[in-house]
């Protein structure tokens, strides 16, 4: 079997269906834990005792191996009948990436310079209204940094997801494998990489257009 | 106008009560400038900081404008009260616009009040509003950052003003420069000031009123010439320096260390003028005309074995002394032109007397003071 | 837009009341085939299948356990052996009964089973078969192995397997084999055929209706003294959902009689070999079969 033929059994539809399916879910658990994430490293800053409980908690999260958690979640959800859709990944998923975000935004928050938290307090700026007006926009940066390593990291995590009926581009790898179809394994792999890599060069944009314009004004 | 009435802050440390701020009570009126000095630790930060309940007071009142502050929600309180600090704290990710309606926004102002007041505070400094109101922070200089710093603290208008150390991070070189402006300012606008500084110098310069901490306690609360003059103690003695009294001589006006000079008329005669120079152990003699303003001097020397009116011999002065300008400058123009004395003029050429430097000795030890309507004794002046 | 929406609803009230159904699918070749198959089978009689695949071994038959799932294919000796621990030696029709009379009791019924018996073996690949041309049964194996020396003989095999009690320990047990513990590599069951493929082992467990047996050209080798126990495909059913779709039973019984080894093996085969898609697959053999209809 020659280069060009090797690959024309694939079903690009399906490939292209499952891209969206991968996307989707792991943009919905990454969603999730900006959701969460970002408030509860707000909070962090705010009641500093609950700093170390967290960020300690993702932390282990973050040491289980990706299919030691998805084992795990399977039974959980199992009961309540949602065992094997797209819960017990994107659950997965979502808890790897709270730790980057969390610390990034802890991080982020409490490294603004003394004498701007001390002169927005003095002058009369409620807590909350510093964090909008300040402390957040500054943070901006540091806290997509932080999503970024979650996204990147965890579009290949995703690929596990297949293993439960979850879907994404797992499906392929997982069946290519099975199969020994070395073609459709070749176009798995590479394509949660390029994933990866768009993503990153996407979040990467992003993150420079959302960092504040005073920050990086030059001299 | 503000008054502190027994502020005092004591907190908990490694098992021991600690007295950081111990009764402080003064009155600061409207429109002058208060400097709080003393050595590190000494509790005037932390007497600031109460004011504007930074800090939460152990006990005590503070009252603005006659009105107890106690009861008054520290942002709502804060925000009526302008802060400038020393590290400055502009926001990096708002323009320098954005920076200084920060408060005015809060209180609610619409965006062409907030934006024609930038504009307004922005000419006071010298910073030309079209080029820098869409700036950064970050392409500030130091100094123009500081600038910005003390319109952001104007810009709502509060009567009152607090400054923690407000000019320590800008370079000696500008340093002058901005206290100046400042000063200028602060005339003009009216606001009450009270201003942190371990600078002496700089207190002398700028403050109305200086309030001198130590431990917590207050030790003396003086226009700064009386505190040059009379120390309450050995301590405040020590910290205003050994050379306080040369200190005394930026805050000295001319008119206070004039002496009563005789002065003589153009046509009077050479002999009369003699005499008078006899009489009064001098060398010399204004001479002014009958409206007394000053028209020039005679010497005693050209007038010996001479006749007539001294009228001939009348010579222009080559420098004279403002009644308002300092001694400093004024022993400074004199050892400039070699000169053992100075007329003191008014703004109308009017001839008020000499200063000379048996004049100006005379007045920094005779225990007078500026300030001072009439010679209290110092220990009257503090504050209890 | 809505209109058409209700209209169609009601028409198909009318007509029949389409069931849902789950199925299952093991992430093998032969079980996506048997999903198709039986999707494509069930739905002009009322039945709208969805195929959840890739599930890893385990997953699919808890999953119609509990009720996430509606039907799974299973093999008689994965149920007799793994779930049910059942170590006597039964022959095929004994293992059908006494899986069907265990699992009954825990809620999955077994329908009418298929004719053909996807068991385990193991394989020489190509250039070792020509190389030792009279091994032919795994006594044979066993006997060249005593010979060799440790260490140049691989064995792959999946990692179930491996670590099954009536795995490995077993079979080597059984024979004599003998292996040390670096030589036996464990793998994804699919890696095993790309390993045998590419000579990279001695010799590989591998699965006997798998299509890629004859194309890479292994050596199935004899299982003379009957160790691998028999593992005969039916179709399994939540016993909830059998309860309400009773005629599912009488519906699968043709489709299941039809496949034999031969038969399957041909079908994993246009799949693993020829590159055609289960569903693809699943529709010829049905059409050809008659047990559909021509396509509308």
């Amino acid at each position: 079997m020659d280069f060009m033929t090797a690959f024309q059994h694939i079903d690009w539809a399906q490939v292209v269906s499952l891209t969206g399916e991968h996307i989707a879910l792991v943009g919905v658990a990454v969603g999730l834990a900006i959701i969460i994430g970002v408030p509860l490293g707000i909070l962090m800053t705010r009641f500093p005792w609950l700093a170390g409980p967290l960020q300690g908690a993702a932390t282990v999260v973050l040491t289980l191996p990706a299919i030691a958690l998805f084992g795990l979640l399977l039974p959980f959800y199992s009961q309540f009948g949602q065992g094997l859709g797209p819960l017990p990944a994107v659950t997965a998923v979502f808890l790897y990436s709270l730790l980057p975000i969390l610390r990034n935004t802890y991080l982020a928050l409490s490294s603004v310079e003394p004498g701007i938290r001390e002169a927005g307090k003095g002058i009369g700026m409620s807590f909350w209204q510093r964090l909008r007006m300040v402390d957040l926009p500054i943070a901006v940066p540091v806290i997509l940094a932080g999503v970024r390593t979650a996204v990147v990291m965890n579009i290949g995590v995703m690929t596990i997801a297949a293993t439960i009926g979850a879907g994404g581009l797992g499906v392929l790898i997982l069946t290519a494998i099975s199969r020994s179809d070395m073609a459709t394994l070749f176009v798995g792999a590479v394509l949660v990489s390029v994933l990866a890599i768009v993503a990153d060069l996407f979040l990467q944009w992003l993150q420079k257009t959302l960092t504040p314009r005073g920050l990086k004004a030059a001299r | 106008m503000i008054e502190l009435d027994k502020l005092t802050k004591k907190f908990h440390q490694k098992g021991k009560d600690v007295v950081a701020v111990n009764e402080v009570s003064l009155t600061v009126d409207e429109g002058q400038i208060c400097v709080f000095l003393g050595p590190s630790g000494c509790g005037k930060s932390t007497t600031l900081k109460m004011i504007n309940r930074l800090i939460k007071p152990t006990s005590g009142r503070v009252l603005i404008n006659g009105e107890d502050t106690t009861g008054i929600d520290e942002v709502t309180l804060r925000r009526n009260i302008g802060y400038v600090i020393q590290q400055i704290g502009l926001f990096p990710n708002m323009t320098i616009e954005e920076n200084i309606t920060v408060v005015p926004k809060l209180l609610g102002w619409d965006k062409k009040r907030c934006h024609e007041r930038a504009v307004e505070l922005m000419s006071m400094v010298q910073l030309e509003p079209k080029q820098y109101l869409s700036r950064y922070p970050r392409e500030l200089s130091g100094g123009q950052q500081q600038r910005i710093g003390v319109i952001r603290a104007l810009a709502a208008d509060a009567p009152v003003l607090l400054m923690d150390e407000p000019f320590g991070a800008v370079d000696p070189v500008n340093r002058d420069a901005i206290q100046n402006e400042f000063f200028q300012m602060q005339r003009a606008l009216n606001k009450t000031v009270i201003m942190v500084s371990h600078d002496i110098d700089e207190a002398i310069k700028l403050g109305d009123k200086i309030a001198i901490f130590k431990d917590g306690a207050l030790l003396q609360y003086d226009h700064p010439d009386t505190l040059l003059a009379h120390p309450a103690d050995d301590f405040v003695s020590g910290f205003v320096g050994q050379d306080s009294t040369l200190k005394r001589l930026l805050l000295i006006r001319a008119e206070d260390a004039a002496d009563n000079a005789p002065s003589v008329l153009a046509d009077t005669a050479v002999a009369d003028a003699l005499e008078l120079m006899e009489e009064h152990d001098r060398r010399h003699l204004v001479v002014t005309d009958a409206q007394k303003k000053a028209q020039g001097y005679i010497r005693r020397r050209d007038l010996r074995g001479q006749s007539g009116a001294v009228q001939p011999f009348l010579q222009t002065f080559n420098a004279t002394a403002a009644h308002d300008e300092h001694l400093r400058i004024l022993l400074s123009r004199m050892y400039e032109f070699n000169r053992s004395w100075l007329p003191v003029l008014s703004a109308d050429n009017d001839f008020l007397g000499e200063v000379t430097q048996e004049s100006i000795a005379d007045y920094l030890s005779s225990g007078r003071s500026r300030g001072k309507s009439s010679i209290v004794s110092p220990a009257e002046q503090v504050a209890v | 837009m809505k209109f058409f929406v209700v209209c169609a609803g009601l028409l198909l009230a009318a007509t029949s009341q389409a069931a849902e159904l789950r199925i299952g699918a093991k992430v093998f070749t032969e079980q996506a085939i048997l999903s198709e198959l039986t999707a494509q089978y069930l739905r002009p009689h009322g039945y709208e299948s969805r195929i959840v695949g890739n599930l890893g071994s385990t997953i699919a038959w808890n999953g119609m356990k509990s009720g996430q799932l509606d039907l799974t294919w299973e093999y008689t000796g994965t149920s007799l052996v793994a779930y049910n621990k059942v170590t006597e030696r039964l022959d095929k029709e004994a293992a059908y009964q006494r899986v069907k009379e265990l699992d009954a009791k825990t809620g999955a019924i077994w329908l009418a089973p298929s004719r053909f018996n996807n068991t385990y073996a193991l394989a020489l690949p190509e250039k070792v078969a020509e190389e030792f041309p009279d091994i032919k049964t795994i006594s044979d194996l066993a006997a060249v192995l005593q010979q060799t020396a440790k260490g140049s003989r691989l064995l792959a095999l999946d990692i179930e397997f491996a670590n099954r009690s009536d795995g490995l320990d077993g079979l080597v047990k059984e024979y004599g084999l003998k292996f040390t513990r670096d030589e036996v590599r464990q793998m994804d069951p699919g890696l095993v055929y790309t390993a045998l493929s590419n000579g990279q082992v001695f010799v590989g467990l591998v699965y006997t209706t798998d299509g890629r047996l004859e194309s890479f050209g292994l050596r199935l080798l004899e299982d003379d003294r009957g160790y691998f126990p028999d593992y005969t495909a039916a179709p399994v059913v939540n016993a909830d959902y059998l309860k309400a779709h009773p005629d599912l039973a009488d519906l699968l019984k043709p489709l299941a009689e039809r496949l034999d080894d031969a038969t399957m093996r041909r079908l994993n085969a246009r799949v693993d070999v020829d590159r055609e898609t289960p569903a693809a697959v699943a529709a010829d053999f049905l059409r050809q079969e008659k047990l559909i209809e021509e396509a509308r």
